[in-house]
């Protein structure tokens, strides 16, 4: 973060470069790109299939790393960290909602949501569980496996695992994209409940115009840049 | 049209075969099939050819692969007819006479022999009796000539040049026969020193008359088919009293380590062979799997469910013959190399096999790929096109009745081979099969038990998952436990009988055991040649009394009246016996049944177990001997087990010393000479010249050669298990790595560290190892246990030392092996991970 700036950032990426090596030749995926978002922002990143949109949510969460330029992510530079105090970082502070769930099929609903806090060393991680399930509306649904629960409960299951942790940033990565659309708003109402009752930084990954406007803020992903879109 | 369909769907096959091959998904299926055609390759070709070789070495020690012998000359055609099939002949003749040195006279044991003497081991030679160099000699005693044993220089006082007279012919005396390896098949009258001589001066020796004591055999040696054609020709054409003896059934005591040795090689070549077959069916099972996605698009694109299998089954052919060949060649190399390796060890001349191990080895492969790899496979017929739409409708699995028929075929197959007992091997298929099935369903009751337990909560969440990942998926949980604890199970049964057979070989076989028995010691000599062995430091065992009988009545009625087929049968019954008389009994001994007399009894006899059972004793039966035209009746008191292969001095019958003291008896006993010390024969030979020298030198190094090849062959097998025990580990490890790749990827997401992934990871694994290993431990024991006392016909105790060695053991090696394998995973970005999935 540079010194004499005054507000303090949930995400900050400066020029970054991300680019994969191919059989023939080298992908550039993002060029130069730059991004800041203030905390307590909703922050929608569209663009087309294949722009990069999930590489670029995967480094901005510290899932991956840059080729080059810096990432700062609740207040620490985590393009120079390993990938342990990578996932420190995010276990600390960041929460993940997937398009394809990524629940544990071993596990009941409530150990899902349990396993962040468990990971985190959380004494009451199964009281705050329960609590949160219950709020995402699935009180008689905890000792259910995934394979137990339909596709819009499971995602579910997925937020009340992300907000678990009580996390500063929120990434979501296409959260609606496996539901039908009654399903999908539902889910997204939840997101945005949730998101405002703990007054966390949302970014959401999207190609759904609707969903997108529903954030502060858009920005597109082009030519492995962010534009601006004015709604 | 269907010749074009076929052709299209090999060309298909065959396409998915290259891409498959390039894209490393083929990987595991051809290494487990690589792996079980060249050992069985191996294992078959090279036990073949051990197997020839001790039953080579067998030969040497009867002179021949196969013995014609009678007390006539044996009838021509038989002769004729084995020439004429290719096999060669050689004839001997022998006898006990009396040798006579101008005043002098010996009684020896005189063998004629013709000049391609004998056909199988050999005949040592010196220049000089007792010299420290002798030779194996390359020809036998010239007409004219007389090789005599060592001890009849020094009985009758003469020397290498010396004229001495058999029958009514001179001959020259030029070497001392210092080895003669066949001699242990001649009976009795081995026991008189050996006198040589050419059989074509037979004739004029004048010896042999109607009614003279005389062995005639016919020393048969060739290819095992060959001999076995020739032998069921030849047994309806024997004459009278003449009979057929194999080198095998000659001897007993090596019979039955070379029984013991075959047995357990076809034994551990199945166990390795139901590895590899795990390992093929945990690798099928990956490669279906992985073609889920590509047959619902092939059905979408209109491929019927028949035209999707056969592309599928086409595939799956190719790879077995692909694998066949290249499988076959280094199974070829790698026992070629294993002989290369071991050339001090293996006789030279180690006979190479036939073809068919080659074919056995290639077949056995494809029969593991069947019986193991088919079953998932045909899900794939079953693959939905809707699964294209969604991508969790996935075909049932394979019915449980259809992969437990299969492989119980090919198990049945390969035991029905390797023990030549199709009943049996049904009988142990069928047991091992349904042990399998219980043992399955058992681990997955208890799983489910396991499951219900809430108590789970309370388990640390880094092993929760490990432990949630087995109850949950409990069909494939039991599945991968029972792979592991084949897998440690096949190498501690192998192991624990190595290691069982090899001490007690070596219990029965120590460094010292008596390699000298001497016999016909006077009763006035005893005392002298007591004092001579200690002088000389020999150690030497007890020495025992013999008495010579014959058993005459049992209960009150004569044994001519016993019936015919016992009579028959044991030939006890038909000459006199050694017997002896003992106040305490050895330690080596052990009573079956009854108990051994107080010192100072006055009644009683202990019969050997095997032969009261052959005639149909039993504990009380009053039995008459007759020794020396004296009768004496006596009850039996205890039957004894001997165990004939000790190289200790064994009697059928033991009395009492007041039974048997007042009859005439010579002594006997057996003593250990180093090699170095073999000139001390010369005093003992010069100083007792009536004792009969008997040299089980040759016998037992022969025998410690076996041990010696045993034990290598044994590791061998343990080697060739521990390949395709890592193979199965590998591909379980495999068969769940997508799981984990993605489990790791949301740990990794959900902030956890390396190290919690890697407790996380492992202690799955090791929880697999230990479980698995508790479950080898006790089926181990089970089977050693069943093996032991109805195969091997062995004793059988615990091994405690495994109860806890093989949980440890194997928590470990699961353990590694299972950071081995996904450490790659934990090293992944997070990303990557989630991406690959």
């Amino acid at each position: 973060m540079h010194r004499n700036d005054p507000i303090i950032y949930a995400v900050a990426a400066e020029q970054l470069e991300k680019t994969v090596a191919t059989q023939s030749h080298s992908l550039t995926i993002l060029s130069g790109l730059n991004l800041k978002i203030k905390f307590g922002d909703a922050v929608a990143i569209v663009g087309a299939s294949g722009s990069g949109k999930s590489t670029l949510l995967g480094i901005l969460a510290g899932l991956d790393l840059p080729t080059s330029g810096s990432v700062t992510l609740a207040e620490q530079r985590i393009d120079t960290l390993d990938e342990d105090q990578r996932a420190a970082v995010r276990g600390e502070h960041v929460g993940f909602v997937f398009q394809s769930f990524q629940l544990l099929a071993n596990l009941t609903a409530l150990e899902n949501v349990m396993l962040p806090l468990e990971l985190a060393g959380v004494k009451e991680a199964e009281a705050k569980s329960t609590a949160l399930l219950t709020r995402v509306g699935l009180a008689d649904r905890m000792t259910h496996y995934p394979k137990q629960l339909s596709g819009g409960e499971q995602q579910r299951v997925a937020i009340a695992r992300a907000f678990a942790s009580e996390p500063k940033i929120l990434f979501a990565d296409e959260p609606t994209g496996n539901l039908d659309e009654k399903t999908g708003e539902s889910i997204i109402e939840l997101l945005f409940e949730v998101n405002r009752e703990q007054g966390t930084t949302l970014i959401l990954v999207t190609h759904d115009m609707s969903l997108a406007r529903r954030c502060q803020r858009i920005v597109r992903l082009h030519n492995g840049q962010l534009e601006k879109v004015t709604s | 049209m269907k010749q074009q369909i076929n052709r299209d769907t090999l060309q298909m096959s065959f396409r998915f075969l290259k891409r498959d091959w390039r894209s490393g998904e083929l990987f595991l299926l051809v290494a487990a099939l690589l792996v079980a055609v060249s050992i069985s390759t191996a294992i078959a070709i090279f036990s073949d050819r051990l197997q020839l070789a001790l039953s080579r070495q067998v030969a040497e020690v009867m002179g021949a692969d196969m013995m014609l012998s009678g007390p006539e000359p044996l009838t021509e055609k038989l002769i004729v007819e084995a020439k004429q099939q290719g096999l060669e002949t050689s004839t001997t003749v022998e006898f006990p006479s009396m040798l006579f040195v101008g005043e002098q006279m010996q009684m020896v044991s005189a063998k004629g022999v013709e000049s391609n003497y004998p056909l199988r081991g050999y005949v040592r030679t010196a220049d000089q009796p007792l010299a420290e160099e002798d030779y194996i000699s390359e020809d036998v005693p010239q007409a004219g000539e007389a090789w005599l044993e060592p001890r009849l220089f020094s009985l009758l006082g003469i020397n290498i040049g010396d004229k001495i007279t058999l029958g009514y012919h001179k001959l020259t005396v030029t070497k001392a026969i210092t080895l003669e390896m066949d001699k242990g098949s001649s009976g009795f009258m081995s026991m008189s020193p050996r006198l040589m001589f050419n059989l074509a001066d037979l004739d004029k020796t004048k010896i042999i008359q109607p009614g003279s004591r005389v062995a005639w055999k016919v020393l048969i040696a060739g290819d095992a088919d060959t001999l076995r054609t020739y032998n069921a020709w030849a047994e309806n054409q024997l004459g009278l009293n003449e009979k057929i003896t194999f080198a095998e059934d000659g001897r007993q005591d090596l019979q039955k380590s070379v029984i013991l040795l075959r047995q357990f090689l076809g034994l551990s070549s199945i166990a390795a062979m139901l590895l590899a077959g795990i390992a093929i069916a945990m690798a099928s099972k990956r490669f279906t799997e992985r073609r889920f996605d590509s047959c619902a698009i092939m059905r979408c694109a209109g491929a019927s469910r028949h035209q999707v299998l056969a592309i599928m089954l086409g595939e799956l052919c190719l790879v077995a013959l692909l694998v066949a060949i290249p499988g076959v060649v280094l199974g070829w190399g790698l026992q070629q190399g294993l002989v290369w390796m071991l050339r001090g060890i293996l006789p030279a001349w180690l006979p190479d096999s036939d073809w068919l191990p080659l074919f056995v080895g290639g077949a056995t492969g494809i029969i593991t790929l069947i019986g193991f790899g088919l079953s998932p496979l045909l899900r794939l017929q079953d693959v939905s096109p809707l699964r294209v739409l969604k991508k969790d409708l996935v075909p049932a699995p394979a019915a449980s009745w259809l992969t437990y028929l299969l492989s119980f075929n090919a198990v049945f197959m390969l035991l029905s081979y390797h023990l030549q007992q199709p009943l049996m091997a049904l009988i142990l298929a069928a047991v091992s099969g349904a042990m399998l099935m219980v043992v399955s369903l058992g681990i997955q009751s208890v799983l489910s038990l396991f499951g219900k337990e809430q108590p789970l909560r309370k388990i640390s969440p880094l092993w929760r998952l490990g432990v949630k990942r087995i109850v949950q998926q409990k069909a494939q949980s039991s599945a991968q436990l029972l792979a592991f604890t084949l897998t440690f199970m096949a190498m501690a049964v192998v192991w624990l009988l190595s290691t069982d057979l090899l001490s007690r070989w070596q219990d029965e076989l120590p460094q010292d055991a008596p390699n000298y028995f001497a016999m016909n010691i006077q009763p006035s000599e005893v005392d002298a040649y007591h004092q001579t062995l200690d002088s000389l430091a020999i150690k030497s065992s007890h020495l025992f009394p013999i008495i010579r009988g014959r058993l005459v009545k049992i209960n009150g009625k004569p044994t001519s009246e016993l019936p015919k087929e016992i009579l028959n049968e044991v030939r006890a019954l038909h000459r006199e016996l050694n017997m002896t008389w003992l106040e305490a009994m050895p330690d080596n001994y052990q009573i079956a049944e009854g108990e051994w007399w107080q010192a100072g009894s006055t009644f009683g006899v202990s019969v050997e177990k095997e032969i009261a059972k052959e005639i149909g004793l039993k504990i009380g039966d009053q039995i008459t001997f007759s020794i020396s035209g004296v009768e004496t009746t006596q009850p039996i008191t205890s039957l004894r087990s001997v165990e004939w292969e000790s190289f200790q001095p064994n009697f059928f019958m033991i009395f009492p010393k007041a039974v048997l003291a007042d009859f005439p008896a010579t002594w006997l006993n057996s003593f250990y000479l180093a090699p170095q010390q073999r000139l001390l024969l010369n005093d003992l030979v010069a100083k007792f010249p009536s004792m009969t020298l008997i040299d089980l030198d040759v016998m037992i190094s022969q025998v410690r050669t076996m041990l010696d090849q045993s034990v290598i062959a044994i590791q061998m097998m343990l080697a060739a298990l521990l390949i395709a025990g890592l193979l199965v580990m590998m591909s379980v490890i495999e068969s769940s790595i997508d799981e984990r790749l993605r489990e790791a990827g949301i740990v990794r997401a959900l902030g956890g560290s390396q190290h919690q992934l890697l407790i996380m990871q492992i202690g799955e694994f090791i929880l697999f190892g230990f479980v698995s290993g508790a479950l080898a431990m006790a089926g181990t024991e089970l089977v050693s246990y069943l093996l032991n006392t109805h195969v091997f016909e062995l004793s059988w105790i615990p091994a405690y030392y495994l109860w806890v060695v093989l949980p440890l053991l194997s928590a470990t090696v699961v353990g590694i092996a299972g950071w081995l394998g996904i450490r790659h995973t934990l090293m992944l970005p997070a990303t990557t991970i989630l991406k690959a999935i």
